[in-house]
């Protein structure tokens, strides 16, 4: 082989090929030609002095400044990566299943609810009851905030026009009557007027009561010949409560039987399988939330570390141990890849076996690691992959 | 690479935590890619505020085109052939006369930047300060190649690609690249022989 062509060949030589019988013949020149082997000498020398340069650090506003213009473009581009369903219906996957988790909680929340029985109303439309008491000055007191709600745009309240007593007082009071913070249940149930007339249709389910029939001409919640009264509704109990996540729940009501009246303690473990049993109507309706085997299924692999701090190192602990993930090469591990919601209280983070131990001397620093607290082996793949580690960080207040 | 070794598994899971929304994965992705992101633009362009200009760049294209990354290559290697398109075309902006004047970019701070003789010899004060004359000798001759030569040199005898990645990063045949990077050597080491 030729010189020249010996010569063209040197940066592949030197990084690993020709290959064959070409490479053998390169072998062979260079250990007769004194001028090519000083070239690839040079050649060496010159690469390794490269691999030599240092690396040059990112000034700090790097990241600012990618970042900043990140958030610049603006909310559009928080899920830059779409995927099938976001292509198709606009919206995450993830904010679709949340939608429907809370729905679905707010559906077991509405089935679960007791419901107490109401006081009949139709008592006071007997034609023998008792006259209705002439407008006093709390009476008045109620058509004025009435009227101010009114005004205020708030629920449609019927205001009184004359302001004149007349027999719907009682009656539109009886037909409101005061729920002790359960949902209503149909007066069906309840007692009925032993009287010729046809009883009251029930109240409704949003807690309206319904005008007696003939009522309907003259306004709102209004009987013949009955003064209007305002009616500041009340929502039952059931539904002014808020849609409280099952996970937010703090309190875990038994299931057991319970004696009728008896007021219910809560006990810590739910026992599912109990028949739910009826509550009394002193008792406030409660949420049962989904028990932990089904809320935060754990993936199939990782280790646990317990890590115990003080009160006043409690405050972003999470958040720090996620930097300290990230620091490390690693990622907070969330519900998108699979491994199901965390407890309170507790992070999950992936990173690379080989910065485990970097990661743990982290935590050590924001906290303990008991020794019953420090990851075990299980009979369970460390990570979601080879060469990957997932930590569930539980967090404990000492 | 090993960093890229390393780093490959946790680059599938960060770029899928990006694609589904997931707060701070893209953060993840520029900590651990951003020194090699900037020192490339840094050594290709030689002026430090257009090395972070490209180095934003790069990160943003990166953020809106993840789409783009199939994974067929490392993450790494795709971010430095966004790079390595960036840079090249903020050159053939420039006149001729202003890249031949381009300034070597990190002189003010490279004394300070970790040396390690070749070889990795031990750390005795004058090795590492003749490595640090060295590098900024390289440094001056790297500024003195051609855009693409230098591109390849960077991409290859500083970053450590292979030929098929150092292919994949500067969109050419592998076989070019081969002839290509040869070349840039060649008139490397012809200016630095009489100094070194």
């Amino acid at each position: 082989m030729e010189c020249h062509r010996v010569q063209e060949l040197l940066s592949e030589y030197v990084d690993g090929g020709p290959a064959g019988e070409e490479r053998a013949a390169v072998e062979t020149h260079l250990e007769r030609c004194r001028a090519c082997a000083e070239a690839l000498e040079a050649l060496r020398d010159t690469l390794a002095r490269l691999s030599a340069l240092p690396r040059q650090k990112a000034p700090p506003e790097l990241m600012e400044r990618v970042l900043g213009a990140i958030a610049a473009e603006g909310e559009s581009r928080s899920a830059p990566g779409k995927g099938p369903f976001r292509r198709r219906f606009g919206i995450p996957l993830e904010a679709a299943a949340a939608v429907f988790l809370l729905l679905l909680v707010y559906g077991v929340q509405r089935q679960m609810e007791p419901r107490a029985p109401v006081p009949a109303p139709a008592e006071a439309l007997r034609p023998d009851a008792a006259p209705p008491p002439t407008p006093d000055a709390a009476t008045a007191a109620k058509h004025d905030a009435a009227r101010a709600e009114n005004s205020r745009g708030g629920r449609r309240t019927p205001v009184s026009r004359d302001g004149a007593s007349g027999a719907a007082a009682p009656a539109a009071q009886g037909l409101r009557p005061p729920l002790p913070g359960a949902a209503e249940a149909p007066a069906a149930g309840a007692a009925r007027p032993a009287t010729a007339e046809p009883p009251p249709p029930p109240p409704s389910a949003a807690g309206y009561a319904t005008p007696p029939p003939g009522a309907a001409d003259r306004g709102p919640m209004t009987a013949a010949g009955e003064t209007p009264v305002p009616m500041v509704t009340r929502e039952p109990e059931a539904m002014r409560k808020p849609l409280v996540p099952a996970v937010a729940a703090s309190r875990v009501i038994p299931v057991a039987e319970a004696p009728r009246g008896a007021p219910l303690e809560p006990r810590p473990a739910p026992l599912l399988r109990e028949a739910v049993p009826p509550l009394s109507q002193a008792s406030p309706p409660v949420a049962y939330p989904a028990p932990p085997s089904r809320r935060f299924k754990a993936p199939p692999y990782g280790r646990e570390i317990t890590l115990a701090v003080g009160a006043e190192g409690r405050f972003g602990l999470e958040e720090r141990i996620a930097e300290a993930a990230q620091r490390r090469g690693g990622i907070l591990h969330g519900e998108a890849a699979g491994a199901g919601m965390m407890p309170p209280g507790s992070v999950r983070v992936v990173l690379p076996m080989a910065a485990s131990a970097a990661f743990i001397e982290d935590l050590k620093g924001m906290g303990t690691i008991p020794p019953e607290g420090m990851p075990a082996e299980v009979d369970l793949p460390a990570g979601p992959s080879p060469g990957l580690v997932a930590y569930s960080v539980r967090i404990v207040v000492r | 690479m090993a960093e890229e070794r390393s780093a490959g598994r946790p680059a599938d899971i960060l770029v899928e935590a990006v694609r589904t929304g997931k707060p701070g994965a893209f953060d993840a992705i520029v900590r651990t890619h951003q020194d090699r992101i900037y020192g490339f633009c840094a050594r290709m362009l030689g002026h430090r505020e257009e090395a972070l200009d490209a180095a934003q760049d790069v990160f943003l294209s990166a953020y809106r085109n993840l789409d783009g990354f199939r994974g067929e290559a490392s993450l790494s290697t795709w971010l430095l052939r966004i790079a390595a398109n960036r840079c090249l075309n903020r050159i053939r902006q420039r006149s001729t006369r202003a890249e031949v004047e381009t300034p070597f970019p990190s002189l003010e701070g490279y004394e300070d930047l970790e040396f390690q003789p070749p070889g990795r010899e031990e750390d005795r004060p004058d090795r590492i300060a003749e490595a640090r004359e060295t590098g900024m000798i390289l440094e001056r001759a790297l500024s003195r190649l051609d855009a693409s030569s230098r591109m390849l040199v960077i991409l290859s005898d500083v970053e450590g690609l292979t030929y098929e990645e150092l292919a994949a990063a500067a969109e050419l045949p592998l076989g070019t690249v081969k002839s290509r990077l040869h070349r840039a050597r060649m008139a490397l080491r012809k200016m630095i022989a009489p100094v070194l």
